[in-house]
């Protein structure tokens, strides 16, 4: 057992360092717990840079800053103050300072005193042996991730589904996520290929997705993934976030993918999209019913509402199959349009009470390197007749 | 620690042994007994078993190593301990606050019970398990465990302090198992859950603890005097949580009541005076002097004080000297009552402070029942 006094450690880094790395784990940080030093960053000073890592057992971020150590060490703060204190003080050098149970920040004109906890009380980062190992460009990964976490089930009763399935299959790297009304699923042949044997079928809880969405703009190279049976760990630049899973099983997803739509609808996005944004001002605020009464080579939006108004609007489409209508939930067909960026949409139908397939037109190479799909399932809502 | 701190309840642990030395080890297990018997410190020693890393191969915890130690100390990010909380949603706060508020109130008795295992948890306001309480638990199982492998422990205190949402949201939880979480309910009313959560579980029972051991660990744990821990050990009934709610404030008391040997003795005393020798008319006066008109669990108590003491009464009568008393220090005037007081008479007395005792614990007003009583015990009534 380590002594009070032998708790000590010395370093001075730069205000917006510190700012910049306490932004990164701070939100891992939880808001409320039964275990007082989760409310504290872990402080490591070692070498030529400052370690920092906050937790609330389920989820763990870690982050480096650059600062220039005189005594190697480490203590846990109380997050909240820290993080406030820092984001107040002027852009200068700040000197710190752990003596027994106590960090003093001293910047040129004040001296600041944080009452901390034992760094042992800190929980140990859990040692993850990853069993799949993935490299992906982080556009390529938030696009992945953006494409899907709208699908992400909110309903505690069915766990399995509060997160998306990171899948390693055919070569390829998919999420999919659904909430039983919707399903999305994007997938990419990462450029380099997946050289770990493919066996990872994990379910991504949606808090680390949210995180690791926040994280990914301070990317500066290639994200890393590494997957073992029980974590997820992203390696994002300087900052690596470690998340437990959610035990499945995931739904046996390719098993409610409809085959037999062989009705072709094709529109174009933007003015799909936009009618939609229009008509759905007079929709039922519950329910979001649009219609969408579908004829040769033109698409019909309508929304009668009683007590609210109506709305019709009209689009040249391509299609050649018998009339249709079909109703739809207009905020689950935009949040699958904003993040489809081809110029069209496909949309394949069967009757009106089965799921419908929307994804985007095949697209000429833009340049990327990692083939990229995505394809959304959504329920129809049921027309009273 | 096990065999010392859970005296008493060799039937329960050779049943938990037995599990763990097999290795099969169920997914529920209900277990059930007074309050303050070991229910909670069995279902930690439990907990400890399943997580300890030793890997010891016999079932049996190290209490060594690093999971052994974070589960003593309630640490263990593989082991959720849910204890009942008031709602503390009155008293002027918003639905935030009374979260945070709630929420500090666990942190405070999750410190408290990992560094004294004896510790109960006592509200005057009846604490609850909420539906997100349950929400939370969901998902803490649902997660995968720290180690490839592991297991997870979910242990509920009061498990009959379920809302009826939270128990519906529990009963989803039991109804659906999944390999290595095993779940520990701990309950004084099997019957108070609900019969599809009591027929999912596999039920251990917990025995009421013998006097001794009661003022033992009054003695030795809390520092109370031999006399009165042997009174209070006495009028517990096997349950240890009782015979502490003597000496421990609530946790959300309004007053900085300090409970101590005085007060339980003028609890005594006030309870004779309501319930032995009623001076007329003096209903309202004692009860607020005592703060029992408020109060439901000290009045509970103070009737239970006064039906030991009518116990006493009774063995005195058929035994004459040689009878154990619990209130050893009233002998003389539990003898005077034995002769002075008819069979029958106490007999009705008894009958009467059990009813009371009974509708007290809904919604009755309690000046009103005390007042009831008073006037079915008097002389002539019988």
């Amino acid at each position: 057992m380590i002594t009070a006094q032998e708790v000590a450690m010395k370093f001075s880094i730069a205000q917006t360092e510190f700012l910049n790395a306490l932004q990164v784990v701070s939100s891992a940080v939880p808001t409320r717990t039964t275990l007082p030093v989760l409310s504290n960053i872990l402080l490591e000073a070692s070498e030529d840079r400052i370690e920092m890592r906050a937790t609330d057992l389920d989820l763990a971020i870690s982050t480096r800053a650059q600062a220039s150590v005189k005594d190697v060490g480490t203590l846990t703060v109380p997050a909240k103050k820290l993080f406030e204190l820092v984001r107040k003080l002027p852009r200068e050098e700040l000197k710190v300072e752990a003596k027994d149970l106590t960090l003093n920040i001293g910047s040129k004109n004040g001296r600041y005193k944080f009452l901390c906890i034992r760094p042992e009380e800190f929980p140990a980062l859990p040692s993850v042996t990853a069993d799949v190992e993935a490299s992906l460009d982080p556009d390529l990964l938030e696009r992945l991730i953006r494409r899907t976490i709208y699908s992400v089930s909110t309903d505690e009763t069915r766990p399995a589904l509060n997160g998306s399935l990171l899948q390693i299959k055919d070569d390829e790297l998919r999420l999919v996520a659904t909430d039983g009304h919707r399903l999305s699923k994007a997938s990419c042949r990462p450029a380099g290929g997946i050289p770990s044997p493919p066996k990872g079928d994990v379910i991504v809880p949606l808090k680390a997705l949210n995180q690791v969405l926040r994280l990914l703009p301070g990317a500066t190279g290639p994200v890393r993934i590494g997957i073992s049976k029980n974590h997820a760990q992203f390696a994002i630049g300087d900052t690596t976030l470690t998340t437990k899973l959610i035990e499945g099983p995931f739904p046996n997803y390719e098993q409610v993918l409809p085959k037999q739509n062989n009705k072709h609808l094709r529109v174009k996005r933007d003015d799909f999209a936009q009618a939609l944004e229009r008509v759905s001002v007079f929709s039922d605020s519950l329910t979001r019913q649009v219609k969408l009464s579908i004829r040769p080579n033109r698409l019909t939006l309508i929304v009668q509402t009683p007590d609210q108004g109506e709305a019709t609007e009209e689009l040249d489409a391509q299609y050649g199959s018998d009339d249709l209508d079909i109703g739809y939930n207009a905020a689950y067909l935009l949040d699958i349009l904003r993040t489809v960026d081809s110029e069209e949409v496909d949309i394949r139908l069967n009757t009106p009470v089965t799921a419908g397939l929307i994804a985007p037109t095949p697209q000429g190479d833009k340049g990327s390197s990692a083939k990229e799909d995505l394809l959304c399932l959504v329920m129809p809502l049921r027309l009273a007749s | 620690m096990a065999a010392e701190a859970l005296r008493g309840q060799e039937e329960a642990l050779a049943l938990l042994r037995a599990a763990l030395q097999s290795g099969h080890i169920g997914h529920a297990y209900l277990f059930h007994g007074p309050s303050g018997v070991g229910k909670t410190r069995a279902a930690l020693y439990f907990a400890r078993a399943l997580l300890c890393e030793s890997g010891r191969g016999d079932g049996s915890s190290c209490d060594a190593c690093e999971a052994c130690r974070d589960v003593l100390r309630l640490k263990h990010p593989d082991l959720q301990l849910l204890v009942p909380l008031p709602t503390f949603s009155s008293e002027g706060r918003t639905e935030r606050q009374a979260e945070e508020a709630r929420s500090e109130a666990r942190a405070a008795i999750l410190s408290r019970l990992a560094s004294d295992p004896y510790f109960l948890p006592l509200f005057a306001k009846p604490g609850v398990h909420s539906v997100e309480d349950l929400a939370r638990a969901k998902q803490f199982l649902s997660l995968t465990a720290s180690r490839e492998g592991g297991a997870k422990v979910l242990i509920l205190k009061r498990a009959e302090a379920m809302t009826t949402p939270a128990a519906h949201a529990f009963l989803k939880i039991l109804e659906e198992p999944q390999p290595n979480r095993v779940l520990i309910l701990g309950t004084r009313q099997v019957r108070a859950l609900l019969p599809t959560i009591q027929s999912r579980c596999l039920h251990v029972r917990f025995r009421p603890l013998s006097t001794e051991t009661i003022s033992e660990v009054l003695v030795e744990r809390r520092g109370i005097s031999k006399p009165v821990a042997r009174l209070a050990a006495a009028t517990a009934d096997g349950s240890l949580g009782r015979a502490l709610q003597h000496f421990e404030p609530p946790l959300d008391g309004a007053g900085k009541a300090t409970l101590d040997e005085g007060e339980f003795s003028r609890l005594r005393a006030l309870a004779l005076d309501l319930f032995v020798h009623p001076r007329e008319a003096a209903i309202l006066g004692p009860l607020r002097r005592g703060r029992l008109d408020r109060d439901r669990p000290r009045f509970l108590a103070a009737v239970s004080l006064a039906l030991h003491y009518y116990r006493d009464v009774l063995r005195h009568q058929i035994l004459g000297e040689r009878a154990q008393l619990a209130n050893e220090d009233l002998r003389r005037q539990v003898a005077a009552d034995a002769r002075a007081i008819p069979a029958e008479s106490l007999t009705q007395r008894v009958r009467v402070l059990e009813e009371i005792a009974e509708s007290a614990q809904s919604n009755v007003t309690i000046p009103y029942a005390v007042a009831s009583a008073q006037y079915r015990m008097a002389p002539g009534r019988a």
